[in-house]
């Protein structure tokens, strides 16, 4: 899985729970940046992403990222875990 | 990101009976008074002479600080007073952050009527209209009801050990979103039933202890032109669009209120929900929340609209 399906599949989940359109994400983004990106938020949007993609988080990174590129390499490094 | 069990149990929602929760007692820095509550201290019983008491009820967006350096609404208005020569008013703030108006009428009635109120001011409609787009969506309930009954279980069951927060909050909501018909027209006018009954039930309480009462539905962001920094606000359009709707429908349920209570001037009632529709610049933090400038512009007209009212 390439990171420009990752990030999409970020936005999409981004986008179910926040209540949006045409969300773009980019590594540098931060919750801060997207309306709506509250902390309970963020616990569902993870489990969002792992719904679609298929893979399990470890929660205490995915809770303490500075940003969606920290997100995306959690989620890579899952992927090669389940492989 | 905080832990969202932890940003839960945060010192902005300890328990309390009946209100649910609010401030722990001294616990914001210097800025939390002996009851809980967002004041430098808590009001003298009894009443100071010359002291025109106004208590402000209502959500974060009465009782958070919109920038470090900013007053929060309840002291804008205290000085938005002032500066009209009303040097008397002090405005206590009883906001609670996520609280719905129901917390806000429990407090109302277990507190504020032995407190020598000359006005009480609610502020308030966002946590009840639009925030069950996100989190507990049932009719009137608290925004975390849900939550607490997933902990409540894991704890009776002797499984928090167990407890996937993330999973469980997310199933439960899920759920419960099943049962309400989530998103239908009759949840939405059961959402804003909720609210105005508790509006109604202000109303009938205030007249019956002979407290001024004033209703504001709070500024939301509704703009037609956004500024630069809303523009990740405005991207929000179902959500927006969702809370349009549900502002609508509990103004209709408000203005038959209006009328009813018009029999005196004890009671005001408005919206301020389109308050910043043709306001160009940046107002907005986020939905549902002003910036110190956006503070300052509705603590006038909470100023405006209740001066009368205090003068009296």
């Amino acid at each position: 899985m390439t990171e420009q399906q990752i990030l999409d599949a970020l936005a999409v989940a981004i986008a179910e729970e926040i209540g949006a359109k045409g969300v773009i994400v980019t590594r540098d983004t931060q919750a801060a940046d997207i309306g709506g990106w509250d902390s309970m938020g963020h616990g569902r949007i993870i489990a969002n992403l792992e719904d679609a993609l298929g893979v399990e988080l470890d929660m205490d990174r995915a809770f303490a990222i500075a940003n969606v590129g920290e997100l995306v390499d959690l989620v890579r490094e899952a992927i090669i875990a389940r492989a | 990101m905080k832990n969202p069990v932890l940003a839960l149990f945060s010192n902005a929602r300890f328990p309390y009976p009946y209100s649910m929760f609010h401030d722990k007692p001294r616990s914001l820095g210097g800025f939390g008074d002996e009851l809980g509550f967002r004041n430098p201290h808590s009001p003298l019983i009894p009443k100071p002479a010359g002291e025109k008491r106004i208590f402000m009820l209502g959500n974060s967006a009465v009782h958070s600080l919109p920038a470090p350096s900013e007053p929060n609404l309840p002291l804008a208005t205290q000085q938005a007073f002032h500066e009209r020569g009303q040097a008397g008013v002090k405005v206590y703030n009883y906001g609670i952050e996520s609280g719905n108006s129901g917390q806000s009428l429990m407090l109302f009635l277990d507190q504020l009527i032995d407190l020598q109120p000359d006005l009480v001011i609610a502020y308030d409609g966002a946590t009840d209209l639009i925030v069950p787009f996100h989190y507990d969506p049932r009719p009137g309930y608290t925004f975390n009801n849900y939550i607490l009954e997933v902990i409540h279980e894991a704890i009776a069951e002797d499984k928090l050990a167990d407890l996937n927060i993330v999973k469980s909050e997310r199933e439960r909501r899920e759920l419960i979103r099943k049962r309400v018909n989530f998103g239908s027209s009759d949840w939405r006018e059961s959402l804003a039933a909720a609210y105005v009954n508790r509006v109604a039930k202000f109303c009938h309480l205030a007249r019956c202890f002979g407290i001024k009462f004033v209703h504001i539905m709070q500024a939301v962001y509704r703009k037609n032109l956004p500024a630069e920094a809303e523009k990740r606000i405005a991207a929000q359009t179902e959500f927006l669009a969702f809370g349009y709707d549900m502002f609508e429908r509990a103004a209709g349920g408000i203005r038959g209120l209006k009328h009813q209570f018009s029999d005196s001037n004890c009671f005001r009632f408005d919206d301020f929900s389109r308050a910043f529709i043709d306001e160009p610049e940046h107002r907005f933090k986020d939905w549902a929340h002003v910036n110190g400038i956006g503070n300052r512009i509705v603590a006038g007209m909470i100023a405006d609209l209740t001066y009368e009212m205090v003068a009296q």
